[in-house]
């Protein structure tokens, strides 16, 4: 497991970035991680399982209902499904709630190496930021001093 | 492939429909149809069998009961089919995919059916022998073959027909654009179908304004104008009425349905329609967007302004804590943002020199072409992006990197937006776009062999950004202290309002008039309505002339959220 906190910045050399900026940018290192591991995801994936997942996150009942039908027809019972129900309190039968889980499931399924492919984005984002330190905390400086 | 069928004569085109025809245009139909009879269903114990059959029924008669209030009886020979065809296209017997189109077979994904509001409006023509608008405001007219007599000489009578049904292309131009927005990126076959009727409109609208300035070049040739100024009057309507209907497909694509305002034909003097009509309105639509814009790159980079105006104009409700569609729906929602306002076509060549009619011509049938083609081919991209987000977004939650605080994670894009005015912009894009290509991602080297963090199971606890202190608003209104701003004046609009309550800077007031979900609440509150006159919202003036208390706080409590100034 890794953790986006003050350990993560020190990780990566960025202990020194000023308080009141931390927080926003480990949020942007975190949709940043989101698009380029959705993006390599993508890389190895159908244009019809893309379109198939467009249409799970988009809430088509069709899609969704057919894909529980075919992989999960006991969702209620499965345990990212009970302790997503937890988290969100949303109604088991919440439309939106089968949907977050299918899609959840539907990357198992068809991309079951996807834990690998984080873990490799985050090592190179990592890297990356690690080489643009001190540009980060220069331009920082810079911005503060003006 | 054209889904539409039927001619239909130019004569209705000033018609306004029956009650029973506005009952089957396509959008009047899906709200007052197809809406309640889903919500029905919502109260429906799908396991009890008793339950749905009596569900069924309900839906029948509500079916019958639609169709008798809009004037046509039981026992009336038409109601046969008028009945049968709601049947057909009621929310029980034909899925929301059906009706828009979204459904594809998988076993066969070459197999296409025509959306069911499309074929809808096809069956018009066999119940009543016209087609009608979607939002039952007219009739569609008939505007790609419709000849025009060459050797007519060009009268103002003559250009002001040709420039109706130029309004009408234009706003079933819009529509169509609008539809091919929306449709998901991957959804190859579907996109290519709306892509395709969005080129057969364009071509329509197209042929019909070239046709248009045949005319007006030649009425502007006999009043003794020279090539040159020709040529600056039609770039000025040109550029005019690109403005105008880019207008009307942002709104198309936000789910208001084009105006059919401009149809009007009444006024005498073709000349005073485009000097103070259009460019007035162009003006006036400029300024608007202009303070849309003005948000600034705050509202893009992921801020509540821009999210929620998009979460309004989509109407999705209920996805609090579910991330992997949140994440997907806000990142979408970039699309309803307005776009930029295209250069002005220039009637100039590089060397200064002015160009000749026809140079002139091509460049602006192309420029116009090309003011659509650019705008989808970027929501494309938005789409695109939208859905790898996503993707990223459900890997994320695999790997137990869940942002489950959705509260604070809501807060926290306050609290960047923020950091961006402090300078935190600067710093990330330092690190994060060395080249300026703000929109690029920097291609990423292999790394065999790197050290690969420990990965949590999704049982484990997960790791989120630590939660920040709970906002505070400004609190409930004393009423005796915004008395003007609780009384409504004979006249009064919003911005007067908003003044009222605090909100005194022009650009966050029209920062709150577009904001749909503000809007929307208001309107549900009886306070609000489109007003397609003014291209925004207009006040409903209640029966004792008083705003309720709820609404100016709920007027002052998102101004407050949006980071808008209170003066009160």
């Amino acid at each position: 497991m890794f953790q986006l906190d003050d350990k993560f910045l020190a990780d990566i050399g960025l202990n020194d970035l000023p308080d009141d900026q931390k927080q926003p940018f480990l949020q942007h290192i975190y949709e940043e991680l989101e698009l380029r591991v959705g993006t390599r995801l993508s890389d190895g994936l159908s244009d019809a399982q893309l379109e198939q997942f467009e249409k799970i996150i988009d809430r088509d009942q069709v899609t969704i209902d057919g894909w529980i039908a075919q992989y999960a027809p006991n969702f209620t019972q499965d345990e990212v499904f009970q302790r997503m129900q937890q988290t969100t309190k949303l109604d088991p039968a919440d439309p939106n709630l089968k949907a977050e889980f299918v899609a959840t499931k539907w990357l198992e399924v068809n991309r079951p190496d996807y834990r690998q492919v984080v873990a490799q984005v985050l090592d190179e984002l990592k890297k990356e930021i690690i080489a643009n330190r001190d540009t980060i905390l220069g331009g920082d400086q810079g911005q503060a001093a003006a | 492939m054209n889904w539409e069928t039927g001619n239909h004569s130019p004569e209705f085109s000033g018609e306004a429909p029956s009650d029973i025809e506005r009952a089957f245009a396509t959008d009047i139909f899906e709200q007052e149809l197809r809406e309640k009879q889903k919500d029905a269903w919502q109260a429906v114990d799908a396991t009890n069998t008793e339950a749905v059959a009596n569900y069924f029924d309900s839906t029948a008669d509500m079916t019958s009961t639609y169709i008798v209030n809009a004037g046509v009886s039981a026992d009336d020979e038409k109601y046969e089919s008028l009945y049968q065809t709601a049947r057909k296209y009621s929310w029980d017997t034909m899925t929301d995919n059906e009706w828009h189109g979204d459904d594809i077979n998988f076993d066969e994904p070459e197999t296409v059916s025509a959306p069911g509001d499309w074929r809808l409006q096809a069956e018009q023509t066999e119940l009543f022998g016209r087609q009608i608008l979607p939002d039952g405001t007219g009739y569609v007219s008939k505007t790609g073959n419709q000849s025009h007599d060459s050797e007519t000489e060009p009268t103002t009578s003559n250009l002001e027909q040709l420039q109706a049904e130029i309004d009408t292309a234009a706003r079933e131009a819009s529509l169509a654009y609008a539809k091919r927005m929306k449709v998901g990126f991957f959804r190859r076959n579907k996109r290519a179908m709306l892509q395709d009727a969005l080129d057969e409109k364009t071509a329509t609208l197209s042929a019909l304004t070239k046709q248009r300035d045949d005319l007006l070049i030649e009425q502007l040739s006999g009043e003794g104008l020279n090539d040159d100024e020709i040529v600056q009057k039609l770039a000025e309507i040109t550029n005019g009425e690109v403005g105008k209907q880019s207008d009307g497909r942002n709104d198309a694509v936000r789910g208001i349905v084009p105006s059919t305002e401009s149809n009007d034909t009444t006024r005498s003097n073709y000349w005073n329609r485009f000097s103070s009509g259009i460019q007035e309105e162009y003006a006036n639509a400029t300024i608007r967007r202009k303070l849309v814009l003005g948000l600034g790159a705050a509202a893009l980079v992921g801020g509540a302004t821009v999210l929620t105006g998009g979460l309004g104009a989509v109407g999705a409700v209920g996805l609090v804590g579910t991330k992997v569609v949140r994440t997907y729906t806000l990142k979408r929602a970039e699309i309803y943002k307005r776009p930029e306002e295209p250069e002005p076509l220039t009637y100039r060549n590089e060397d200064g020199s002015i160009k000749s009619v026809d140079e002139f011509r091509n460049s602006a049938d192309e420029y116009r072409k090309n003011v659509v083609d650019e705008r989808i081919e970027k929501t494309d991209k938005i789409k695109r992006r939208a859905v790898y987000w996503a993707l990223g977004s459900a890997a994320m939650i695999g790997v137990g990197a869940i942002a489950e605080h959705w509260e604070p994670a809501k807060q926290l894009v306050s609290h960047v937006k923020n950091g961006i005015k402090d300078g935190f912009e600067n710093a990330w894009d330092k690190f994060h776009h060395p080249d300026g290509n703000v929109l690029s991602i920097s291609p990423q080297s292999p790394t065999p062999g790197g050290e690969v963090p420990p990965i949590a199971p999704p049982n484990q606890p997960p790791i989120v950004i630590p939660e920040q202190p709970p906002m505070t608003g400004p609190g409930t209104i004393d009423a005796n202290s915004f008395h003007d701003a609780l009384t409504f004046d004979n006249g009064e609009g919003w911005n007067q309002t908003f003044g009222e309550l605090g909100i005194m800077n022009a650009r966050d007031q029209a920062a709150l008039l577009n904001n749909d979900v503000l809007m929307g609440k208001l309107s549900n509150m009886g306070l609000a309505y489109p007003d397609a006159r003014v291209g925004g919202w207009g006040i409903r003036m209640t029966p004792d002339g008083k705003m309720p208390t709820a609404a100016a706080d709920l007027i002052r409590q998102t101004a407050f959220a949006n980071h808008l100034v209170l003066a009160r």
